[in-house]
């Protein structure tokens, strides 16, 4: 089958072939921090499915991302689930949630659907606390090291390994990646970007719009769950901070930086914004101000995001 | 035998109505030309039938088939073609992706995409190119090369060549002869009345939301009179 982007195929598989080879490389404080940008990442990709391919800003990503967590977390946790059933109850959880959101938010469009999106994510976050006896609130709970282990196909993983982790993480990240570039890159994709641009004349050519926006919303909060899943299980935490507003700006973050509808910006945005907390806040207490101001220069210098720059001027099929 | 029939629709903008019962009715192969003066109901008419201003009264049948209440979205797939007023295009879409949206909408295979360009063969030479850097008629010429796309039985053109260049107005002019003698019925509202002369077959006069007349083109042509009474133009 002939490729749709053949050039940007071949450099989603440079990328996965160098994040390969970086492990090799890297100290063991540095590949614990790659496997965190790459779970983050896979959250920044669904973030970006919709918001940047069909346009839809949402300001309550950290419900989804929290389905997986709790879903995955406390049932590990209360019932000793083995960890991949629990990673799919948790992709599953998000799945159904999305579903169900979608279906009631996406009667409204532009800031209606940003301000439902976050009344939705905040009585999540809400309930999260509300229930803190099972779920621990803001404390959280830490899964016992014992259960962080698992054989799968004959192989054990252990998920206190940080190689483990980290190659755990590729895994799914590479799975991400092409099942993203599978889907924006074909005649689905395109359909994506005619609702962007303009719904109405989407409807127009025979194209019902809503079935459109619910499969981008459904697929966003099902990766988004499974970020949040995966990153319960591999770090053995699970909090209320995982359902915060400000875990659905730093999605939001991430993708503004790399570059809406590109699909290698969520790695990238996702690679410079943690790296950059992570430097600025051992030198400055004031590091946000840093950041805030490096924000503002890409709005300036680069409105697109990063790659979505380099795209609009130069390279039109990085998308 | 009718392609398409409307019959006594009514449409309203909120409280006012707008569209008062009108009939229209085109056969295969035939270009009906919708005239009259500003707001008289011509584009309104073309929304009403595409579903995208729900009509308030009246009936649409395509081949037989009652089309009347269908969702927007349903209307093209059941092969009904929409050029509108402004292009409309997806600017920030290459050419060739504004021309494979069309053909998705009914699955039409890769050839009626050929014959398409056929019909505008400037748009071979920009198939990559981002639709909202196109000039206005290359613009005019996708936008009806898309809605070819979708292999419409009957396709509503709403003022195809305004603000063209005349080589521009030429092309597209030709490209309605051609989707004519192909069999595909379209009804055609135009301003320019070369062009209804040039290529229709009947013009509908339209006024205050009614059809007044509909005569076939060779009456248009031997009586300058019906132009200046219901469009106020003379020949």
């Amino acid at each position: 089958m002939r490729s749709a982007n053949p050039r940007l195929l071949l450099l989603c598989a440079a990328v996965v072939a160098a994040l390969f080879a970086l492990q090799f490389v890297l100290s063991e404080y540095l590949v614990l921090t790659a496997t965190r940008i790459l779970i983050l990442a896979i959250f920044a990709m669904g973030y970006n499915m919709l918001m940047g391919y069909t346009g839809m800003l949402s300001l309550g990503h950290a419900m989804f991302f929290a389905a997986g967590v709790y879903a995955a977390g406390l049932s590990s946790y209360y019932w000793g689930l083995s960890l991949p059933l629990a990673f799919v109850l948790g992709v599953g959880a998000s799945f159904a949630v999305s579903l169900v959101t979608g279906l009631l938010v996406l009667r409204t469009q532009a800031v209606a659907f940003m301000i439902v999106t976050l009344m939705f994510a905040q009585v999540t976050y809400l309930t999260t606390l509300q229930f803190s006896d099972i779920t621990g609130g803001d404390q959280g709970l830490t899964l016992p090291t014992g259960a962080r282990g698992f054989t799968l196909m004959g192989i054990a993983v252990d998920l206190t390994r940080d190689s483990h982790r980290y190659n755990l993480a590729l895994a799914l990240f590479t799975a991400t990646l092409a099942g993203l570039f599978a889907l924006t890159q074909g005649r689905r994709g395109r359909l994506f970007a005619a609702v962007r641009e303009n719904a109405g004349r989407t409807e127009m050519l025979g194209f019902n719009t809503f079935r459109i926006r619910l499969v981008a919303f459904v697929v966003s909060g099902t990766l988004s769950g499974m970020s949040g899943a995966l990153y319960a299980l591999m770090f053995g935490y699970i909090g209320s901070a995982f359902a915060g507003f400000e875990l659905s700006i730093e999605a939001l973050l991430f993708t503004l930086v790399g570059g809406p509808g590109t699909l290698l910006g969520p790695l990238l945005g996702t690679g410079v914004m943690t790296l950059l907390i992570d430097r600025l806040s051992g030198v400055t207490s004031a590091y946000l101000i840093v950041v805030g101001a490096l924000l503002i220069a890409v709005n300036q210098w680069a409105p697109a995001g990063l790659l979505g720059t380099l795209r609009d001027r130069r390279l039109p099929w990085l998308k | 035998m009718t392609r398409m029939q409307v019959e006594g629709l009514e449409a309203r903008y909120g409280r006012a109505q707008v569209l008062h019962g009108v009939s229209l009715s085109l056969r295969g192969g035939e270009v009906l030309c919708l005239m009259g003066r500003n707001g008289a109901g011509k584009t309104t008419t073309l929304r009403s039938v595409m579903g995208t201003l729900r009509p308030t009264g009246g009936r649409i049948t395509l081949d037989g088939r009652d089309l009347t209440g269908l969702p927007a979205a349903e209307i093209p797939r059941a092969g009904i073609a929409h050029v509108p007023q402004g292009r409309r295009l997806f600017s920030d879409l290459t050419v060739r992706e504004n021309l494979a949206l069309g053909l998705m909408t009914r699955g039409a295979d890769t050839a009626v995409q050929e014959a398409a360009l056929d019909l505008f063969p400037v748009l071979r030479d920009r198939l990559s190119q981002r639709a909202g850097t196109l000039s206005g008629g290359e613009q005019s010429m996708l936008a009806m090369a898309r809605a070819i796309c979708v292999g419409p039985r009957v396709l509503l053109l709403d003022e195809p060549t305004e603000g063209l260049m005349p080589s521009a107005v030429a092309t597209v002019r030709a490209a309605i002869a051609r989707l004519r003698a192909d069999g595909v019925a379209v009804l055609l509202v135009e301003q320019r009345v070369e062009a209804v002369l040039e290529v229709g077959d009947r013009v509908a006069f339209m006024e205050h939301g009614r059809i007044r007349a509909d005569h076939p083109i060779a009456e248009v042509r031997a009586d300058p009179g019906l132009l200046k009474r219901y469009v106020g133009l003379s020949v």
